[in-house]
């Protein structure tokens, strides 16, 4: 087995193992999208209106819980040392966790997405919207993420340092992705948007593997 | 170091089949001339060269995950260093260091000396010429010594070298040592 496969394969196991850890980013997710949809019960007209934000923002703080943990479990046993001391291994094994974590958290938000979004009296054709833009949104959440989750993996309790440094950077994707659905919604022209939020994908999977760990290297350098 | 000299005016050449033991108390830079070595941490002046692949390292975290098995990280390992691990040979190398049992245990509920074990038994596996140990004795017990003396000297006898960073010698007199002063 390659050292990607290998990584992927490993991942994807200790998340089914550590169920908890897994699931808590997804209920977080499932229960304040319920939530919302609640407090707007009656009123049609405004959860029409919230529900494409709320969604989006859920997720987009869903995805920084998950956040923290992602190399933070290596640093502490060891392992992250050993992917680090092998050039050629890290960049397979560290893309190899960024799929992981995205699989594990960013792909049941995208599922669950257009799911809940019924609860907010979305068309069939904004739900789609809905669920193609936060694929997008989620992947930059998990690129951006991780290149921060490198930076503080060395520092003890460096959550809110983490929501800090990330919260700014995932703004233009969120903005861009609410507004790619709320124009769509609205039946107006909304391909400026989207392709603005895909220029963001496209820009974080070009840069960000090969800057991952040379960062977790930094880090580790302390 | 933090402001701190840890050493200065150092310069050491392995061979192939060769040992190194790095002795010094606590605080003297053993662990952290290990880091250097393997490139996880600058120095502020000098240089490392490495002639060799892969590095094998076993440190004081020991690169086991504690929610999968002895088995399944042994080939996690494997499979950094490019191998295709198959079980008997994974079983074979925890055998060589007395923990055959563990195979499918998972780390977290191994004793100390049984996963130092199983850090040691990934480094057979590993295929590295060059091991670099941090304070390998600890955990260990007389008869983990033993064995990892033996896996030593087996390793020195198909060419590897090791770099050991220890308080107690484990091999022969012969071993280049490096006494660093806190």
């Amino acid at each position: 087995m390659k050292p990607f496969t290998a990584t992927l394969t490993r991942d994807v196991l200790i998340a089914l193992r550590s169920r908890t850890e897994m699931l808590n980013p997804i209920a977080f997710f499932l229960l304040v999208t319920v939530m919302f949809a609640l407090v707007f019960g009656r009123d049609l007209g405004t959860r029409h209106l919230v529900g494409i934000p709320a969604i989006w923002t859920t997720a987009l703080f869903a995805n920084m819980l998950a956040l923290e943990g992602l190399f933070r479990r290596e640093h502490d046993d060891g392992t992250l040392a050993l992917m680090l001391i092998d050039n050629s291994v890290t960049l397979p094994s560290t893309v190899a966790k960024l799929i992981a974590h995205w699989l594990l958290t960013g792909m049941p938000i995208c599922i669950l997405a257009p799911v809940l979004g019924v609860a907010f009296g979305m068309s069939q054709s904004t739900l789609l919207m809905l669920a193609g833009t936060l694929v997008v949104g989620s992947m930059v959440f998990t690129l951006v993420g991780s290149v921060c989750g490198a930076l503080i993996v060395g520092l003890q309790r460096g959550g809110v340092l983490l929501t800090l440094l990330v919260f700014p950077l995932y703004i233009p994707v969120m903005l861009l992705g609410i507004g790619t659905c709320q124009l769509h919604q609205a039946g107006e022209e909304y391909t400026s948007h989207l392709v603005g939020s895909l220029a963001i994908l496209a820009g974080c999977i070009t840069a960000i593997p090969l800057a991952i760990g040379p960062v977790l290297r930094a880090s580790q350098d302390q | 170091m933090q402001g701190r000299e840890l050493f200065n005016g150092l310069a050491c050449r392995v061979e192939a089949g060769s040992t190194i033991e790095i002795h010094g108390s606590n605080g003297s830079g053993k662990s952290t001339l290990l880091r250097v070595l393997l490139g996880l941490q600058r120095p502020d002046h000098g240089t490392v060269t490495r002639h060799v692949g892969r590095i094998g390292y076993v440190g004081h975290r020991l690169g086991l995950t504690g929610l999968m098995t002895l088995g399944e990280n042994l080939r996690w390992l494997g499979a950094l260093a490019g191998h295709n691990s198959a079980e008997s040979e994974v079983r074979g190398a925890l055998e060589r260091m007395g923990i055959g049992g563990c195979f499918n245990r998972e780390v977290r509920h191994l004793s100390a000396g049984q996963a130092k074990r199983g850090a040691l038994a990934g480094l057979t596996l590993s295929g590295s010429k060059l091991w670099l140990l941090d304070e390998p004795l600890s955990s260990l017990d007389d008869q983990g010594v033993s064995l990892l003396s033996e896996v030593l000297t087996s390793h020195r006898e198909e060419g590897g070298s090791a770099i050991i960073a220890t308080h107690a010698s484990i091999t022969d007199s012969s071993t280049e040592t490096i006494e660093l002063q806190n």
